[in-house]
Protein backbone atom coordinates (compact mmCIF):
# COMPACT_ATOMS: atom_id res chain seq x y z
CA UNK A 1 0.00 0.00 0.00
CA UNK A 2 1.22 3.37 -0.51
CA UNK A 3 2.16 5.26 2.60
CA UNK A 4 0.03 7.80 3.88
CA UNK A 5 2.24 10.28 3.43
CA UNK A 6 2.44 10.26 -0.65
CA UNK A 7 -1.45 9.79 -1.10
CA UNK A 8 -3.22 12.29 -3.15
CA UNK A 9 -4.58 14.75 -0.99
CA UNK A 10 -8.08 13.29 -3.38
CA UNK A 11 -7.12 9.73 -1.90
CA UNK A 12 -6.14 10.77 1.70
CA UNK A 13 -9.34 12.57 2.21
CA UNK A 14 -11.24 9.56 0.74
CA UNK A 15 -9.50 7.00 2.94
CA UNK A 16 -10.50 9.01 5.55
CA UNK A 17 -13.88 9.07 4.77
CA UNK A 18 -13.88 5.25 4.25
CA UNK A 19 -12.18 4.68 7.39
CA UNK A 20 -9.20 2.76 6.09
CA UNK A 21 -7.42 4.64 9.00
CA UNK A 22 -8.01 7.32 10.90
CA UNK A 23 -7.45 11.03 10.78
CA UNK A 24 -4.92 11.14 13.97
CA UNK A 25 -3.16 7.80 12.17
CA UNK A 26 -2.53 10.20 9.14
CA UNK A 27 -1.13 12.87 11.43
CA UNK A 28 0.90 10.59 12.79
CA UNK A 29 2.33 9.87 9.83
CA UNK A 30 3.10 13.43 8.56
CA UNK A 31 4.34 13.80 12.25
CA UNK A 32 7.21 10.94 11.49
CA UNK A 33 7.70 11.73 8.06
CA UNK A 34 8.45 16.14 9.03
CA UNK A 35 10.83 14.62 11.71
CA UNK A 36 12.65 12.83 9.66
CA UNK A 37 12.96 15.58 7.06
CA UNK A 38 13.77 18.14 9.51
CA UNK A 39 16.91 19.64 7.92
CA UNK A 40 14.78 20.50 5.05
CA UNK A 41 13.65 22.96 7.18
CA UNK A 42 10.14 23.40 5.37
CA UNK A 43 8.00 24.55 8.91
CA UNK A 44 8.70 27.06 11.17
CA UNK A 45 6.04 26.39 13.88
CA UNK A 46 5.04 22.74 14.09
CA UNK A 47 2.82 21.75 17.03
CA UNK A 48 1.77 18.09 17.27
CA UNK A 49 0.22 18.23 20.02
CA UNK A 50 -1.88 20.64 18.85
CA UNK A 51 -2.50 18.80 15.39
CA UNK A 52 -3.15 15.61 16.54
CA UNK A 53 -5.83 17.03 18.85
CA UNK A 54 -7.92 18.71 15.97
CA UNK A 55 -7.29 14.82 14.20
CA UNK A 56 -8.99 13.63 16.58
CA UNK A 57 -11.84 15.88 16.78
CA UNK A 58 -12.19 15.25 13.13
CA UNK A 59 -12.03 11.30 14.06
CA UNK A 60 -15.28 11.77 16.06
CA UNK A 61 -16.71 13.87 13.40
CA UNK A 62 -16.45 11.35 10.92
CA UNK A 63 -17.96 8.87 13.17
CA UNK A 64 -20.81 10.65 13.75
CA UNK A 65 -21.61 10.55 10.00
CA UNK A 66 -20.41 13.90 9.17
CA UNK A 67 -18.36 13.77 5.93
CA UNK A 68 -16.77 16.84 4.64
CA UNK A 69 -14.34 17.49 1.60
CA UNK A 70 -11.42 17.07 3.75
CA UNK A 71 -12.28 14.94 6.44
CA UNK A 72 -9.04 16.02 8.52
CA UNK A 73 -6.54 15.77 5.77
CA UNK A 74 -3.98 18.40 7.42
CA UNK A 75 -3.13 21.09 4.78
CA UNK A 76 0.51 23.18 5.17
CA UNK A 77 0.05 26.77 5.99
CA UNK A 78 2.29 29.57 4.72
CA UNK A 79 3.06 31.50 8.13
CA UNK A 80 2.45 34.95 6.79
CA UNK A 81 -1.74 33.59 7.12
CA UNK A 82 -2.69 34.01 10.32
CA UNK A 83 -3.71 31.21 12.65
CA UNK A 84 -5.77 31.85 15.69
CA UNK A 85 -3.40 30.69 19.10
CA UNK A 86 -1.17 29.44 16.70
CA UNK A 87 2.50 31.52 16.07
CA UNK A 88 2.52 33.51 12.78
CA UNK A 89 6.03 34.93 12.12
CA UNK A 90 5.65 35.70 8.26
CA UNK A 91 9.27 35.13 8.30
CA UNK A 92 10.41 37.75 10.20
CA UNK A 93 12.21 38.43 14.13
CA UNK A 94 9.37 41.20 14.20
CA UNK A 95 6.77 38.55 14.52
CA UNK A 96 8.55 36.13 16.34
CA UNK A 97 6.21 35.88 19.08
CA UNK A 98 2.92 37.30 17.33
CA UNK A 99 -0.25 34.98 18.07
CA UNK A 100 -2.83 35.98 16.37
CA UNK A 101 -6.23 36.25 18.37
CA UNK A 102 -8.00 35.39 14.93
CA UNK A 103 -8.18 32.81 12.01
CA UNK A 104 -7.36 34.28 8.65
CA UNK A 105 -10.91 33.43 6.10
CA UNK A 106 -8.55 31.10 4.24
CA UNK A 107 -8.19 28.99 7.47
CA UNK A 108 -11.99 29.47 8.58
CA UNK A 109 -12.66 27.64 5.10
CA UNK A 110 -10.03 25.10 5.54
CA UNK A 111 -11.80 24.34 8.96
CA UNK A 112 -15.81 24.17 7.43
CA UNK A 113 -14.27 21.68 5.12
CA UNK A 114 -12.77 19.50 7.36
CA UNK A 115 -8.88 20.40 6.97
CA UNK A 116 -7.00 20.73 9.80
CA UNK A 117 -3.97 22.94 9.98
CA UNK A 118 -0.78 20.74 9.52
CA UNK A 119 1.56 23.47 10.43
CA UNK A 120 3.12 26.61 9.69
CA UNK A 121 5.64 26.54 6.62
CA UNK A 122 8.74 28.64 5.88
CA UNK A 123 8.91 31.60 3.71
CA UNK A 124 11.10 34.35 3.00
CA UNK A 125 10.86 37.36 5.23
CA UNK A 126 6.88 39.31 5.02
CA UNK A 127 7.21 37.13 1.90
CA UNK A 128 10.17 39.26 -0.41
CA UNK A 129 12.32 37.19 -2.08
CA UNK A 130 12.58 33.98 -4.43
CA UNK A 131 14.88 31.84 -2.99
CA UNK A 132 13.34 31.37 0.95
CA UNK A 133 17.24 32.24 1.71
CA UNK A 134 15.17 36.14 3.62
CA UNK A 135 13.62 34.03 6.23
CA UNK A 136 14.59 34.77 9.69
CA UNK A 137 14.59 30.99 10.42
CA UNK A 138 17.13 29.65 7.98
CA UNK A 139 16.57 28.65 4.26
CA UNK A 140 14.44 26.04 3.27
CA UNK A 141 16.77 23.00 1.53
CA UNK A 142 14.91 21.80 -2.03
CA UNK A 143 14.42 18.50 -2.05
CA UNK A 144 15.83 17.54 -5.33
CA UNK A 145 18.82 18.86 -4.30
CA UNK A 146 19.72 20.13 -1.24
CA UNK A 147 22.79 22.54 -1.83
CA UNK A 148 19.65 24.43 -3.94
CA UNK A 149 17.04 26.99 -3.56
CA UNK A 150 13.47 25.62 -3.45
CA UNK A 151 12.45 29.36 -4.92
CA UNK A 152 10.20 31.61 -2.78
CA UNK A 153 8.59 33.16 -0.85
CA UNK A 154 6.31 30.13 -0.61
CA UNK A 155 9.38 28.26 -0.50
CA UNK A 156 8.20 25.94 2.47
CA UNK A 157 5.13 25.26 1.41
CA UNK A 158 6.12 24.00 -1.68
CA UNK A 159 9.10 21.53 -0.46
CA UNK A 160 6.16 20.29 2.30
CA UNK A 161 4.13 19.28 -0.77
CA UNK A 162 7.08 18.26 -3.29
CA UNK A 163 8.86 16.02 -0.16
CA UNK A 164 5.28 14.59 0.87
CA UNK A 165 5.23 16.24 4.26
CA UNK A 166 2.09 17.84 3.41
CA UNK A 167 -0.79 16.44 0.75
CA UNK A 168 -1.43 20.29 -0.42
CA UNK A 169 -0.27 23.62 1.42
CA UNK A 170 -1.39 27.39 1.07
CA UNK A 171 0.91 30.17 -0.05
CA UNK A 172 0.71 33.96 -1.37
CA UNK A 173 2.07 35.25 -4.38
CA UNK A 174 2.83 38.77 -5.08
CA UNK A 175 5.09 38.71 -7.70
CA UNK A 176 5.22 34.69 -8.18
CA UNK A 177 5.77 33.21 -4.79
CA UNK A 178 3.29 30.34 -5.64
CA UNK A 179 4.50 29.85 -9.62
CA UNK A 180 8.01 30.07 -9.20
CA UNK A 181 8.97 27.49 -6.33
CA UNK A 182 6.00 25.05 -7.61
CA UNK A 183 8.10 25.43 -10.70
CA UNK A 184 11.45 24.91 -8.95
CA UNK A 185 10.11 22.08 -6.74
CA UNK A 186 8.63 19.86 -9.91
CA UNK A 187 4.44 20.07 -7.89
CA UNK A 188 1.52 22.26 -9.28
CA UNK A 189 1.02 25.82 -7.81
CA UNK A 190 -2.10 27.90 -8.81
CA UNK A 191 -1.97 32.08 -7.69
CA UNK A 192 -6.42 32.65 -8.66
CA UNK A 193 -7.40 35.78 -9.86
CA UNK A 194 -7.10 38.58 -7.98
CA UNK A 195 -9.97 39.11 -5.48
CA UNK A 196 -10.77 35.35 -6.17
CA UNK A 197 -9.62 34.54 -2.58
CA UNK A 198 -9.79 36.74 0.43
CA UNK A 199 -6.55 38.40 2.31
CA UNK A 200 -8.24 39.20 5.36
CA UNK A 201 -5.74 37.98 8.35
CA UNK A 202 -3.23 37.92 5.84
CA UNK A 203 -0.11 39.64 6.35
CA UNK A 204 -0.14 42.18 3.56
CA UNK A 205 2.98 42.63 1.19
CA UNK A 206 1.81 44.79 -1.27
CA UNK A 207 -2.19 45.13 -1.25
CA UNK A 208 -2.55 45.55 -5.10
CA UNK A 209 -0.88 42.38 -6.19
CA UNK A 210 -0.76 39.78 -3.09
CA UNK A 211 -3.20 36.78 -3.48
CA UNK A 212 -3.41 33.82 -1.71
CA UNK A 213 -3.29 30.06 -3.83
CA UNK A 214 -2.82 26.56 -3.26
CA UNK A 215 -0.16 23.94 -4.25
CA UNK A 216 -0.65 20.24 -4.60
CA UNK A 217 1.04 17.39 -6.35
CA UNK A 218 -1.92 16.77 -9.05
CA UNK A 219 -4.08 19.40 -10.76
CA UNK A 220 -7.08 17.63 -9.42
CA UNK A 221 -5.89 18.33 -5.94
CA UNK A 222 -5.16 22.10 -6.80
CA UNK A 223 -8.61 22.88 -8.20
CA UNK A 224 -10.02 20.80 -4.34
CA UNK A 225 -7.92 23.33 -2.54
CA UNK A 226 -8.59 26.32 -4.50
CA UNK A 227 -12.76 25.68 -4.44
CA UNK A 228 -12.45 25.32 -0.55
CA UNK A 229 -10.35 28.82 -0.43
CA UNK A 230 -12.18 31.15 -3.21
CA UNK A 231 -15.45 33.49 -2.95
CA UNK A 232 -16.34 36.45 -1.47
CA UNK A 233 -15.48 37.71 1.88
CA UNK A 234 -16.97 40.74 3.53
CA UNK A 235 -14.15 41.26 5.41
CA UNK A 236 -12.07 41.69 2.37
CA UNK A 237 -13.66 44.69 0.16
CA UNK A 238 -11.28 43.06 -3.03
CA UNK A 239 -12.61 40.05 -2.92
CA UNK A 240 -15.13 39.47 -5.79
CA UNK A 241 -18.62 38.91 -5.13
CA UNK A 242 -19.06 36.20 -7.93
CA UNK A 243 -20.16 32.62 -7.88
CA UNK A 244 -16.84 29.97 -7.02
CA UNK A 245 -17.20 27.74 -10.12
CA UNK A 246 -16.86 23.64 -9.24
CA UNK A 247 -13.11 23.81 -10.33
CA UNK A 248 -12.64 20.16 -9.60
CA UNK A 249 -15.25 19.18 -12.02
CA UNK A 250 -14.59 21.42 -14.54
CA UNK A 251 -11.11 20.39 -14.84
CA UNK A 252 -10.94 17.60 -16.38
CA UNK A 253 -12.86 18.62 -19.31
CA UNK A 254 -11.41 18.20 -22.51
CA UNK A 255 -9.21 21.01 -24.27
CA UNK A 256 -9.86 20.45 -28.22
CA UNK A 257 -10.46 24.07 -29.47
CA UNK A 258 -9.22 25.94 -26.77
CA UNK A 259 -6.64 28.73 -27.91
CA UNK A 260 -3.11 28.45 -26.06
CA UNK A 261 -1.07 31.50 -27.59
CA UNK A 262 2.69 31.28 -27.38
CA UNK A 263 4.35 34.98 -26.93
CA UNK A 264 7.77 35.56 -28.12
CA UNK A 265 8.72 37.53 -25.44
CA UNK A 266 8.74 34.74 -23.15
CA UNK A 267 11.21 32.80 -25.03
CA UNK A 268 14.15 35.17 -24.98
CA UNK A 269 18.00 35.27 -24.43
CA UNK A 270 18.79 34.12 -21.08
CA UNK A 271 16.23 31.47 -21.03
CA UNK A 272 18.05 27.82 -20.00
CA UNK A 273 18.03 26.07 -22.86
CA UNK A 274 16.79 22.76 -21.39
CA UNK A 275 14.08 24.65 -19.95
CA UNK A 276 13.14 26.26 -23.40
CA UNK A 277 13.12 22.50 -24.43
CA UNK A 278 10.89 21.55 -21.96
CA UNK A 279 8.44 23.69 -22.51
CA UNK A 280 8.18 23.70 -25.88
CA UNK A 281 7.81 19.81 -26.10
CA UNK A 282 5.15 20.61 -23.21
CA UNK A 283 3.53 22.88 -25.83
CA UNK A 284 3.66 20.32 -28.63
CA UNK A 285 2.13 17.65 -26.25
CA UNK A 286 -0.78 20.66 -25.50
CA UNK A 287 -1.54 20.49 -29.36
CA UNK A 288 -1.60 17.02 -29.76
CA UNK A 289 -4.35 16.70 -27.41
CA UNK A 290 -6.20 19.35 -29.31
CA UNK A 291 -5.34 22.65 -28.62
CA UNK A 292 -5.04 24.91 -31.29
CA UNK A 293 -1.79 26.84 -30.79
CA UNK A 294 -1.78 30.80 -31.35
CA UNK A 295 1.75 33.10 -31.71
CA UNK A 296 0.95 35.80 -29.58
CA UNK A 297 2.68 39.17 -28.69
CA UNK A 298 2.98 40.82 -25.09
CA UNK A 299 5.25 44.01 -25.75
CA UNK A 300 5.83 44.93 -22.73
CA UNK A 301 6.95 42.53 -21.00
CA UNK A 302 10.24 43.44 -20.92
CA UNK A 303 9.02 46.22 -18.05
CA UNK A 304 7.18 44.24 -15.77
CA UNK A 305 10.61 43.83 -13.63
CA UNK A 306 10.67 47.65 -13.10
CA UNK A 307 7.06 48.25 -12.74
CA UNK A 308 6.81 45.59 -10.44
CA UNK A 309 10.04 47.00 -7.81
CA UNK A 310 8.53 50.04 -7.69
CA UNK A 311 5.23 49.34 -6.93
CA UNK A 312 5.85 46.25 -4.86
CA UNK A 313 8.03 48.09 -2.59
CA UNK A 314 5.81 51.45 -2.48
CA UNK A 315 2.93 49.22 -0.91
CA UNK A 316 5.24 47.35 1.43
CA UNK A 317 6.77 50.61 2.88
CA UNK A 318 3.37 51.72 3.44
CA UNK A 319 2.09 47.85 4.58
CA UNK A 320 5.41 47.91 7.01
CA UNK A 321 4.84 51.13 8.67
CA UNK A 322 2.38 49.92 11.49
CA UNK A 323 5.44 47.79 12.83
CA UNK A 324 6.51 49.96 15.26
CA UNK A 325 7.42 47.64 18.73
CA UNK A 326 4.07 49.48 20.22
CA UNK A 327 1.00 46.97 19.72
CA UNK A 328 2.54 43.86 18.72
CA UNK A 329 5.64 42.33 17.55
CA UNK A 330 9.17 42.84 18.87
CA UNK A 331 10.08 46.08 20.91
CA UNK A 332 13.57 47.06 21.33
CA UNK A 333 15.22 47.37 25.19
CA UNK A 334 16.72 50.32 27.04
CA UNK A 335 15.58 52.96 24.50
CA UNK A 336 14.83 56.66 25.86
CA UNK A 337 12.01 57.76 24.20
CA UNK A 338 9.31 56.44 21.69
CA UNK A 339 11.14 57.60 18.61
CA UNK A 340 14.17 55.39 19.32
CA UNK A 341 11.88 52.90 19.96
CA UNK A 342 10.34 52.99 16.92
CA UNK A 343 13.28 52.93 15.32
CA UNK A 344 15.37 50.85 16.83
CA UNK A 345 12.31 48.25 16.91
CA UNK A 346 12.23 48.01 13.36
CA UNK A 347 16.13 48.19 12.56
CA UNK A 348 16.38 45.41 14.70
CA UNK A 349 13.19 43.15 13.59
CA UNK A 350 13.05 43.63 10.47
CA UNK A 351 15.94 41.95 7.81
CA UNK A 352 18.19 42.97 4.91
CA UNK A 353 15.89 42.42 2.40
CA UNK A 354 12.69 43.79 3.88
CA UNK A 355 15.01 47.32 4.80
CA UNK A 356 16.06 47.38 1.46
CA UNK A 357 12.30 47.38 0.14
CA UNK A 358 11.15 49.40 2.45
CA UNK A 359 13.91 52.20 1.44
CA UNK A 360 13.16 52.04 -2.12
CA UNK A 361 9.54 52.38 -1.55
CA UNK A 362 9.73 55.28 0.73
CA UNK A 363 12.51 56.63 -1.94
CA UNK A 364 9.95 56.63 -5.02
CA UNK A 365 7.09 57.87 -2.78
CA UNK A 366 8.92 60.56 -1.89
CA UNK A 367 8.37 64.19 -3.09
CA UNK A 368 10.41 65.15 -5.78
CA UNK A 369 10.36 61.35 -6.99
CA UNK A 370 6.58 60.48 -7.17
CA UNK A 371 6.19 61.58 -10.72
CA UNK A 372 9.64 59.97 -11.75
CA UNK A 373 9.25 56.63 -10.57
CA UNK A 374 5.83 55.81 -8.47
CA UNK A 375 3.05 56.98 -11.30
CA UNK A 376 5.27 56.55 -13.91
CA UNK A 377 5.23 52.72 -13.00
CA UNK A 378 1.90 52.98 -12.47
CA UNK A 379 1.01 53.72 -15.82
CA UNK A 380 3.58 51.30 -17.25
CA UNK A 381 0.83 48.44 -15.34
CA UNK A 382 -1.61 49.72 -17.45
CA UNK A 383 0.68 48.48 -20.19
CA UNK A 384 1.74 45.49 -19.14
CA UNK A 385 -2.27 44.81 -18.26
CA UNK A 386 -3.32 45.64 -21.62
CA UNK A 387 -1.10 43.47 -24.04
CA UNK A 388 -2.93 40.65 -21.98
CA UNK A 389 -6.28 41.60 -22.33
CA UNK A 390 -5.86 42.40 -26.35
CA UNK A 391 -4.69 38.74 -26.89
CA UNK A 392 -7.52 37.47 -24.41
CA UNK A 393 -9.75 39.77 -26.10
CA UNK A 394 -9.57 37.42 -29.90
CA UNK A 395 -6.50 35.65 -29.69
CA UNK A 396 -5.92 32.86 -27.17
CA UNK A 397 -8.30 31.62 -23.74
CA UNK A 398 -4.70 31.00 -22.01
CA UNK A 399 -1.22 31.53 -22.55
CA UNK A 400 1.60 29.17 -22.08
CA UNK A 401 5.38 29.75 -21.57
CA UNK A 402 8.43 28.76 -19.22
CA UNK A 403 7.18 29.71 -15.18
CA UNK A 404 10.95 30.37 -14.08
CA UNK A 405 14.18 31.20 -16.82
CA UNK A 406 16.31 28.77 -15.04
CA UNK A 407 15.85 25.86 -12.86
CA UNK A 408 16.45 25.95 -9.53
CA UNK A 409 19.99 27.66 -8.25
CA UNK A 410 22.71 27.07 -5.76
CA UNK A 411 21.99 28.61 -2.56
CA UNK A 412 24.11 31.38 -1.83
CA UNK A 413 24.37 32.15 -5.55
CA UNK A 414 22.41 35.70 -6.11
CA UNK A 415 22.41 36.69 -2.61
CA UNK A 416 24.65 39.37 -2.53
CA UNK A 417 22.96 40.75 -5.81
CA UNK A 418 19.67 41.71 -5.22
CA UNK A 419 18.46 42.91 -8.84
CA UNK A 420 19.80 39.54 -10.06
CA UNK A 421 17.70 37.46 -7.61
CA UNK A 422 14.74 40.14 -8.65
CA UNK A 423 14.76 39.50 -12.37
CA UNK A 424 14.34 35.21 -11.58
CA UNK A 425 10.83 36.44 -11.76
CA UNK A 426 10.70 37.86 -15.13
CA UNK A 427 8.11 35.64 -15.96
CA UNK A 428 5.53 35.52 -13.18
CA UNK A 429 5.31 39.36 -12.58
CA UNK A 430 3.67 40.50 -15.10
CA UNK A 431 0.27 38.28 -14.03
CA UNK A 432 0.42 39.49 -10.70
CA UNK A 433 0.90 43.30 -12.62
CA UNK A 434 -2.58 42.39 -14.55
CA UNK A 435 -4.00 40.96 -11.57
CA UNK A 436 -4.50 37.56 -13.61
CA UNK A 437 -4.79 33.95 -12.64
CA UNK A 438 -1.41 31.84 -13.54
CA UNK A 439 -0.36 28.23 -12.57
CA UNK A 440 3.12 26.18 -12.97
CA UNK A 441 2.41 22.48 -14.13
CA UNK A 442 5.94 19.99 -13.69
CA UNK A 443 6.77 19.70 -17.39
CA UNK A 444 10.58 17.75 -17.63
CA UNK A 445 13.17 17.72 -15.73
CA UNK A 446 16.64 19.30 -16.59
CA UNK A 447 20.01 16.90 -17.14
CA UNK A 448 20.79 17.82 -13.93
CA UNK A 449 17.48 15.95 -12.77
CA UNK A 450 15.91 19.34 -11.46
CA UNK A 451 12.20 20.22 -12.19
CA UNK A 452 10.76 22.54 -14.94
CA UNK A 453 7.68 24.23 -14.90
CA UNK A 454 5.06 25.12 -17.50
CA UNK A 455 3.33 28.14 -16.57
CA UNK A 456 -0.19 28.62 -18.35
CA UNK A 457 -1.77 31.97 -17.79
CA UNK A 458 -5.97 32.70 -18.19
CA UNK A 459 -8.33 35.57 -18.31
CA UNK A 460 -9.38 37.12 -15.07
CA UNK A 461 -11.63 34.54 -13.21
CA UNK A 462 -10.78 32.04 -16.20
CA UNK A 463 -8.87 29.41 -13.74
CA UNK A 464 -10.95 26.69 -15.02
CA UNK A 465 -9.41 26.93 -18.48
CA UNK A 466 -5.90 26.72 -16.76
CA UNK A 467 -6.65 23.59 -14.29
CA UNK A 468 -8.60 22.36 -17.61
CA UNK A 469 -5.33 22.54 -19.95
CA UNK A 470 -2.95 21.48 -16.57
CA UNK A 471 -5.01 18.46 -15.86
CA UNK A 472 -4.90 17.11 -19.54
CA UNK A 473 -1.41 17.89 -19.73
CA UNK A 474 -0.76 15.95 -16.79
CA UNK A 475 -2.96 12.95 -17.40
CA UNK A 476 -0.98 12.76 -20.51
CA UNK A 477 2.48 12.68 -19.14
CA UNK A 478 3.93 11.37 -16.03
CA UNK A 479 6.21 14.27 -14.55
CA UNK A 480 3.74 14.50 -11.66
CA UNK A 481 4.69 11.04 -10.65
CA UNK A 482 8.37 11.60 -10.21
CA UNK A 483 9.05 12.06 -6.88
CA UNK A 484 12.38 13.34 -4.80
CA UNK A 485 14.38 11.17 -2.91
CA UNK A 486 15.18 13.13 0.19
CA UNK A 487 18.04 12.12 2.42
CA UNK A 488 16.33 11.61 5.80
CA UNK A 489 17.90 11.57 9.41
CA UNK B 1 18.02 40.25 -19.50
CA UNK B 2 20.26 42.59 -19.48
CA UNK B 3 20.82 44.47 -16.23
CA UNK B 4 23.19 46.95 -17.91
CA UNK B 5 20.91 49.74 -17.68
CA UNK B 6 21.40 53.80 -17.62
CA UNK B 7 23.07 53.19 -13.66
CA UNK B 8 23.62 56.52 -13.04
CA UNK B 9 24.04 57.15 -9.86
CA UNK B 10 20.76 58.29 -8.49
CA UNK B 11 21.04 57.86 -5.21
CA UNK B 12 23.86 59.58 -2.94
CA UNK B 13 24.79 57.98 0.48
CA UNK B 14 23.44 61.06 1.92
CA UNK B 15 20.24 60.58 0.47
CA UNK B 16 20.17 56.93 1.51
CA UNK B 17 20.70 58.28 5.12
CA UNK B 18 18.10 60.72 4.38
CA UNK B 19 15.54 57.99 3.24
CA UNK B 20 16.62 55.80 6.07
CA UNK B 21 15.38 58.10 9.10
CA UNK B 22 12.31 58.79 7.03
CA UNK B 23 11.68 55.22 7.55
CA UNK B 24 12.23 54.86 10.97
CA UNK B 25 15.78 52.79 10.23
CA UNK B 26 18.98 53.15 11.63
CA UNK B 27 21.74 51.79 9.31
CA UNK B 28 25.14 51.60 10.25
CA UNK B 29 27.80 53.36 7.63
CA UNK B 30 29.40 50.71 6.10
CA UNK B 31 25.53 48.95 5.42
CA UNK B 32 24.39 52.47 3.84
CA UNK B 33 27.26 52.34 1.51
CA UNK B 34 26.62 48.69 0.26
CA UNK B 35 22.86 49.84 0.26
CA UNK B 36 23.83 53.09 -2.02
CA UNK B 37 25.37 50.86 -4.34
CA UNK B 38 22.61 48.16 -4.70
CA UNK B 39 19.60 50.58 -4.55
CA UNK B 40 21.54 52.55 -7.72
CA UNK B 41 21.87 48.79 -9.17
CA UNK B 42 17.88 48.96 -8.68
CA UNK B 43 16.81 52.25 -9.23
CA UNK B 44 19.45 52.55 -12.67
CA UNK B 45 17.25 49.68 -14.26
CA UNK B 46 13.88 50.85 -13.31
CA UNK B 47 15.25 53.79 -15.76
CA UNK B 48 14.33 51.84 -18.34
CA UNK B 49 10.68 52.89 -17.68
CA UNK B 50 11.25 56.50 -19.23
CA UNK B 51 12.15 55.44 -22.21
CA UNK B 52 8.62 54.47 -23.00
CA UNK B 53 5.53 57.43 -23.99
CA UNK B 54 3.15 57.36 -21.22
CA UNK B 55 1.58 60.67 -21.56
CA UNK B 56 -1.80 59.76 -22.58
CA UNK B 57 -1.98 56.50 -20.17
CA UNK B 58 -4.21 55.89 -17.46
CA UNK B 59 -1.78 54.61 -14.22
CA UNK B 60 -3.47 51.37 -12.63
CA UNK B 61 -3.11 51.75 -9.04
CA UNK B 62 -5.15 48.22 -8.60
CA UNK B 63 -5.77 45.05 -9.90
CA UNK B 64 -9.31 45.51 -10.58
CA UNK B 65 -11.61 48.80 -11.11
CA UNK B 66 -13.56 48.87 -7.54
CA UNK B 67 -15.70 51.42 -5.90
CA UNK B 68 -16.50 52.38 -2.47
CA UNK B 69 -18.26 49.59 -0.74
CA UNK B 70 -20.82 50.01 2.09
CA UNK B 71 -22.44 47.96 4.51
CA UNK B 72 -24.49 48.92 7.12
CA UNK B 73 -23.40 50.37 10.53
CA UNK B 74 -24.32 48.45 12.72
CA UNK B 75 -22.80 46.40 16.00
CA UNK B 76 -20.98 43.04 15.79
CA UNK B 77 -18.78 41.10 18.31
CA UNK B 78 -14.79 41.69 17.03
CA UNK B 79 -11.78 41.38 19.06
CA UNK B 80 -12.40 41.92 22.63
CA UNK B 81 -10.09 44.54 24.80
CA UNK B 82 -8.23 41.41 26.19
CA UNK B 83 -7.45 39.89 22.93
CA UNK B 84 -6.48 43.11 21.55
CA UNK B 85 -4.16 43.49 24.37
CA UNK B 86 -2.53 39.84 23.95
CA UNK B 87 0.20 40.67 22.10
CA UNK B 88 1.45 43.76 23.48
CA UNK B 89 4.92 44.48 23.83
CA UNK B 90 4.04 46.39 27.76
CA UNK B 91 0.69 47.40 28.68
CA UNK B 92 -0.76 48.78 31.76
CA UNK B 93 -4.74 47.89 32.59
CA UNK B 94 -6.07 47.95 29.57
CA UNK B 95 -3.74 50.14 27.44
CA UNK B 96 -0.77 49.94 25.49
CA UNK B 97 2.37 51.40 27.37
CA UNK B 98 5.43 53.34 25.39
CA UNK B 99 8.44 55.09 26.75
CA UNK B 100 8.22 58.82 27.61
CA UNK B 101 6.29 60.50 24.93
CA UNK B 102 6.40 64.47 26.00
CA UNK B 103 7.90 65.16 28.66
CA UNK B 104 5.64 67.07 31.16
Amino acid sequence: MTEITDLSLEELAKSLKNKQFSAVEAGRAFISKINRAKKLNAFITFDEDRLLKSADQADKNIKGGAASLLNGAPIGIKDIILTKGMRTTAGSKILENFVPPYDATVIKKIAAAGGLVLGKTNQDEFAMGSSNENSYYGPVLNPWDTSRVPGGSSGGSAVAVAASLAPAALGTDTGGSIRQPAALCGIVGLRPTYGRVSRYGVVAFASSLDQVGVFARNVKDCALMAQIISGHDALDSTSAALAVPDFTALASKPIKGLKVGIPAEYFIKGVNKEVEDAVRAAIKKIQELGAEIVEISLPHTEYAVAVYYVIAPAEASSNLARYDGVRYGYRAKGVKDLSELYRNSRSEGFGKEVKRRILIGNYVLSSGYYDAFYLKAQKVRSLVAKDFFTVFKDQCDVIACPTTPTTAFKIGEKTDDPLQMYLNDIFTIPVNLAGLPGLSVPCGFDSGGLPIGLQLIGNLWEEEKLLRTAYAYEQATDWHKKRPRIGEG
Amino acid sequence: MSTKETNSETLSLDEVNRIARLSNLVINEEDAKKLTHQLNDILGYVQQLSRLETKNIEPMSHAQSSSNIYREDSAANTLTTEEALENAPDRSGNFFRTPLIVEG
